[in-house]
C-alpha cells in the first residue's frame, strides 16, 4: 500500500508532540507499506520560514519529500488569533468551568466560515505544492497528523473520498471549538490518541457524523530487567516540563499542605525543564533536566510520580512511569490521565491535598497494593502503548 | 482615464496594467484628467503631447469623457481602448438626468470607438466583447482579459480589529459589494429578503458595501420605502464606502455575497469574495455567470422563492457551501489570480505594442 503522513514539520531536531508521532507513525508504517512523509521546509512554527531544502531525502529509512512555504504565518493572523481566544489564554481553556466553554463554543459557532478558515490558514503554513501532489498523486491512504494547520485542513480537500486518515490530537482549547474543524475532520477515518480524545471530537462537533476510534501510540518500553520493586521509595516524582502550565504550582501548594499532616513526608523531586521560577525547598528537589537513564532511574525508584497537569493530550510521562512499575497519581480533572488510571488499575486520581496525603498514606502503608499497581501499570503500556502494540494495531488498520 | 485612484475598479485596473507593462521594459506613462495625486500620474495636456510623438495609448473607455476621447482620437501610434462597462441609461430614467446624459453620451463614444478599425480592444469579460463586435468592432481586434483588481491587497491586509468585532458579534447572513445604483439590484436583494423571511421565519442580516450618488436620490428613496414597507427594520445595514481593511472586516463576518445585479461588465466583488473564501449565490446576468463560472450557484429566470431557497441551501449545508468557495477559488487561480491576468493582459497588449514602431 502506498501511504502518505502528513505533517507540518518533519525531522531531527524538530520537537513537538506531533511531529515526534508522525515519525514513530511513519517509521512503523514503512516496516511493510510503501511510505512517504509529506511535510513542508519549515523547522519552526512561529514564522514558518523555508530553512530546509525542498525535494526528497530519505531520513532515518523513511522516505521524505518536503514542500516550501510560500506563505507563513499572515499579520492578519494576529488579530484573529486575539478575536478567537477573547480573553482567554489557550493553555489554561480546559480549566475553565463548563459555561464558560459552552459560551465559548455558541460565540465561534457563530463565526462565518470564511473567518473561521481565515484563521486556520493564516496561522501558516501555507504550501500549496503539497496540496499539489496530493491531488495529482494517487496513494492509498493519506495519514494527516494533527488537526490544527492548513497541512490538515486544505490537505483533507486534496485527497480523494475514503482514502483520508487523521490522527487529530485534539485537545480542549479555543481553536479546537471552530466548527469548520468538525466538517473537514467528518470527511475522514480519525485516530484517537486516548478514549478521551474519541470523546472530545463528539463532543466538539455534535453535529458531524465523526469516524472516530483510538488507535494510541507507542513508546519504548524499557528492558523488564530495568523495572523493579523499591523496597523503601522515599520521595514522590513529577517529570516533565516544570510550568504553570502542567499543574506544578498546584502541585507545590499540595506538596506544603501534606507536609503539615504527613509525618516522615517524602520528598518531592521534579525533573524536566525548568519554565518557572522554582527553587528547591523544604522538601523540594528541583533537578531540572536529566538524560533518559535518569529519568527512568529515577522513575523506577520513586514512591509514585505525581503529575497533576489538567492538559494532557497523551501523558507519555505517567506511561513511561507505569512502565517502570510505579504507581502514579494524577488530577481528577484531567480526562486524560484519569483514563490511564481506569483502564490500568495503576493509578488514581486525586481532587485535592487530603487526598493526595491520603494516598501516600496508603501507598507507604501497602507494599503489596503498590505492587500490584506497578505490575498492572507495566502490563497496560505493553498491552496498550508500547511500539509492538501501536504496530499490532497499525498492521491491523492497514493491513500489509 | 478620466480619473485614476487606487481602490475602484478602474483604478487597480490601471495601476495592474501599468505595473505589469514596466515589469516587461516598457517606458509606461499614466494620465488622468483627475485622482490621487500621489501615484504620480500626467495632466490631459500632458498626455496630448506625450502622445503626439507615436506613443502608443491605452485608453480606459467608460462613461462620458470627451476630452479623453479627443486626445485618443487623435494619438498617432497603435491604439488599443479598455472597454470599462457603462451602466445603460434606461437604469437611471427618472433617476437622474445627469446619468442619463453621461450614460448616453458614453455609450455613443464607446460606438463611435468601436467602428473605428484601427482601434484594438481589451474587454473584461466575453459578454463585452460581444456588445463591442455588434457595435462594429472586429472580433479579430477585441480580446478579453478580466480586469486586474484588489483581492490579493484585500487577503494580505489586516482586518479593521473594531469593524471585525462589531460585525462578529451579529455576522452578516448575506453582503453585498457595489455602489447603491439603480443597476446593482438592491430593491431586488431586499424583497428576496422579505421572502426568506416569510419561507423561513427569520429575516436575513443584510449589510450593503458601497458608495452612493446624491444624485439618486429617488431610487435611494424608493429603496427606503422598499425596506419599510418590507418590514427588514434593521436587518438591513448600509455600511458606505469602506476603507480596504473594514472591507476585509466585512467580507470575513459574512456567511455569503448575494449578488442580483441587472447590469454589470465583470464584477469584481465576485472575484474578492471567492478569494477570501466567501459563498456566492447570484442571480442570472451575462457577465456575473461569466465571471463565476460553470460551477458556480447562478440561478436563471429563478423567482424570489427560488433565490431566497437557494440562499438557505448555502447558510444551512456547509458541504454545499464548501463545494461553492472550492469552485470559486479554483476559477481564481486559473484565472483571476494577479499572475493569470497579467498573462492574459501581456498576450493580448504586446503583440499590439510590438507590431508599430512606436515603442
Amino acid at each position: 500500500m502506498k501511504i502518505a503522513v502528513v505533517v507540518q514539520r518533519y525531522g531531527a531536531g524538530i520537537l513537538g508532540g506531533a511531529e515526534t508521532y508522525a515519525a514513530v507513525l511513519a517509521g512503523i508504517l514503512s516496516r511493510f507499506h510503501d511510505v512517504e512523509v509529506l511535510t513542508t521546509t519549515a523547522r519552526e512554527y512561529v514564522t514558518w520560514r523555508n530553512e530546509l531544502p525542498a525535494g526528497t531525502s530519505e531520513e532515518s529509512g523513511v522516505r521524505v519529500r518536503r514542500f516550501p512555504v510560500v506563505g507563513g504565518r499572515e499579520p492578519a493572523w494576529g488579530i484573529l488569533n486575539r478575536l478567537l481566544h477573547d480573553g482567554f489564554d489557550s493553555s489554561g481553556f480546559a480549566l475553565l468551568p463548563a459555561d464558560v466553554r459552552a459560551a465559548h463554543a455558541r460565540r465561534l459557532r457563530a463565526w462565518p466560515d470564511a473567518l473561521q478558515e481565515a484563521f486556520i490558514r493564516g496561522q501558516g503554513p501555507h504550501a500549496p505544492a503539497l496540496h499539489a501532489h496530493l491531488r495529482t498523486t494517487p496513494y492509498d491512504r493519506v495519514i494527516f497528523v494533527t488537526y490544527l494547520y492548513p497541512t490538515t485542513y486544505d490537505g483533507l480537500a486534496a485527497v480523494p473520498s475514503g482514502r483520508a486518515l487523521v490522527v487529530p490530537t485534539l485537545h480542549d482549547e479555543p481553536p479546537a471549538y471552530l466548527p469548520v474543524f468538525g466538517r473537514r475532520l467528518a470527511t475522514a477515518r480519525l485516530l484517537g490518541l486516548t478514549d478521551t480524545e474519541v470523546t472530545l471530537m463528539r463532543e466538539l462537533y455534535p453535529g458531524e457524523q465523526l469516524s472516530g476510534e483510538r488507535i494510541g501510540y507507542g513508546i519504548e518500553v524499557p528492558p523488564d530487567t530495568a523495572a523493579r520493586i523499591p523496597s523503601d521509595p522515599e520521595f514522590l516524582l513529577y517529570a516533565g516540563r516544570i510550568d504553570v502550565h502542567k499543574g506544578v504550582v498546584q502541585l507545590l501548594r499540595w506538596y506544603r499542605a501534606l507536609r503539615a499532616c504527613v509525618p516522615r513526608p517524602p520528598r518531592l523531586v521534579l525533573i524536566g525543564q525548568v519554565a518557572m521560577p522554582v527553587a528547591s525547598q523544604d522538601g523540594v528537589d528541583v533537578r531540572g533536566f536529566v538524560d533518559d537513564a535518569e529519568k527512568l532511574r529515577l522513575m523506577r525508584d520513586a514512591l509514585a510520580l505525581v503529575h497533576l497537569s489538567p492538559y494532557e493530550s497523551l501523558g507519555i510521562v505517567a506511561l513511561e512511569a507505569m512502565s517502570m512499575r510505579t504507581p502514579v497519581l494524577v488530577h481528577a480533572d484531567s480526562a486524560v490521565m484519569v483514563e490511564h488510571c481506569r483502564r490500568s488499575g495503576a493509578g488514581l486520581w486525586l481532587r485535592d491535598a487530603c487526598e493526595l496525603a491520603a494516598a501516600i498514606g496508603r501507598l507507604r502503608s501497602d507494599a503489596e497494593l503498590r505492587h500490584a499497581m506497578g505490575e498492572r501499570g507495566r502490563r497496560y503500556v505493553e498491552r496498550e502503548y508500547s511500539l509492538a502494540a501501536f504496530e499490532a494495531r497499525l498492521r491491523e488498520l492497514l493491513p500489509p | 482615464m478620466p480619473s485614476l485612484q487606487r481602490g475602484d475598479a478602474t483604478g487597480n485596473d490601471a495601476l495592474g496594467m501599468h505595473a505589469a507593462l514596466v515589469s516587461r521594459g516598457w517606458d509606461v506613462r499614466l494620465f488622468a484628467e483627475g485622482g490621487d495625486r500621489t501615484l504620480g500620474f500626467g495632466t490631459s495636456s500632458e498626455a496630448r503631447s506625450f502622445l503626439r510623438d507615436g506613443a502608443a495609448a491605452l485608453f480606459h473607455q467608460g462613461t462620458q469623457w470627451d476630452n479623453g476621447v479627443r486626445i485618443f482620437e487623435r494619438a498617432s501610434g497603435v491604439r488599443i481602448a479598455r472597454d470599462h462597462n457603462v451602466t445603460p441609461a434606461s437604469f437611471f430614467a427618472g433617476v437622474s438626468d445627469d446619468f442619463v446624459g453621461a450614460s448616453n453620451v458614453g455609450l455613443a463614444q464607446r460606438e463611435r470607438l468601436a467602428r473605428d478599425p484601427s482601434i484594438a480592444w481589451i474587454a473584461a469579460s466575453a459578454m463585452n466583447a460581444g456588445e463591442l463586435v455588434a457595435l462594429g468592432a472586429s472580433a479579430a481586434r477585441v480580446a478579453v482579459v478580466p480586469p486586474f483588481h484588489q483581492a490579493e491587497e484585500l487577503a494580505a491586509v489586516e482586518p479593521d480589529e473594531a469593524a471585525l468585532r462589531r460585525w462578529v458579534a451579529l455576522p452578516a447572513d448575506v453582503l453585498f459589494v457595489g455602489r447603491l445604483a439603480p443597476n446593482k439590484g438592491h430593491r431586488r436583494l431586499l424583497r428576496i429578503a422579505a421572502t426568506y423571511a416569510e419561507l423561513f421565519g427569520r429575516r436575513l442580516r443584510i449589510r450593503l458595501v458601497g458608495s452612493h450618488d446624491r444624485r439618486w436620490a429617488p431610487w435611494l428613496a424608493l429603496l427606503a420605502r422598499d425596506r419599510e414597507q418590507l418590514r427588514l427594520g434593521d436587518s438591513i445595514e448600509y455600511l458606505g464606502t469602506l476603507s480596504t481593511a473594514e472591507l476585509k472586516a466585512a467580507y470575513l463576518t459574512s456567511r455569503m455575497l448575494l449578488c442580483c445585479s441587472e447590469h454589470e461588465g465583470f464584477c469584481v466583488p465576485l472575484v474578492e469574495a471567492g478569494r477570501l473564501g466567501v459563498p456566492v449565490v447570484a442571480t442570472w446576468q451575462q457577465a456575473v455567470a461569466e465571471t463565476l463560472g460553470p460551477d458556480a450557484l447562478v440561478l436563471r429566470d429563478a423567482d424570489d422563492d427560488v433565490v431566497a431557497t437557494a440562499v438557505h441551501r448555502v447558510l444551512e449545508d456547509g458541504t454545499l457551501r464548501d463545494a461553492l468557495v472550492a469552485a470559486q477559488q479554483a476559477r481564481y487561480a486559473t484565472r483571476y489570480a494577479p499572475a493569470a491576468i497579467e498573462r492574459a493582459f501581456l498576450a493580448a497588449v504586446e503583440p499590439l505594442l510590438r507590431a508599430e514602431p512606436s515603442r
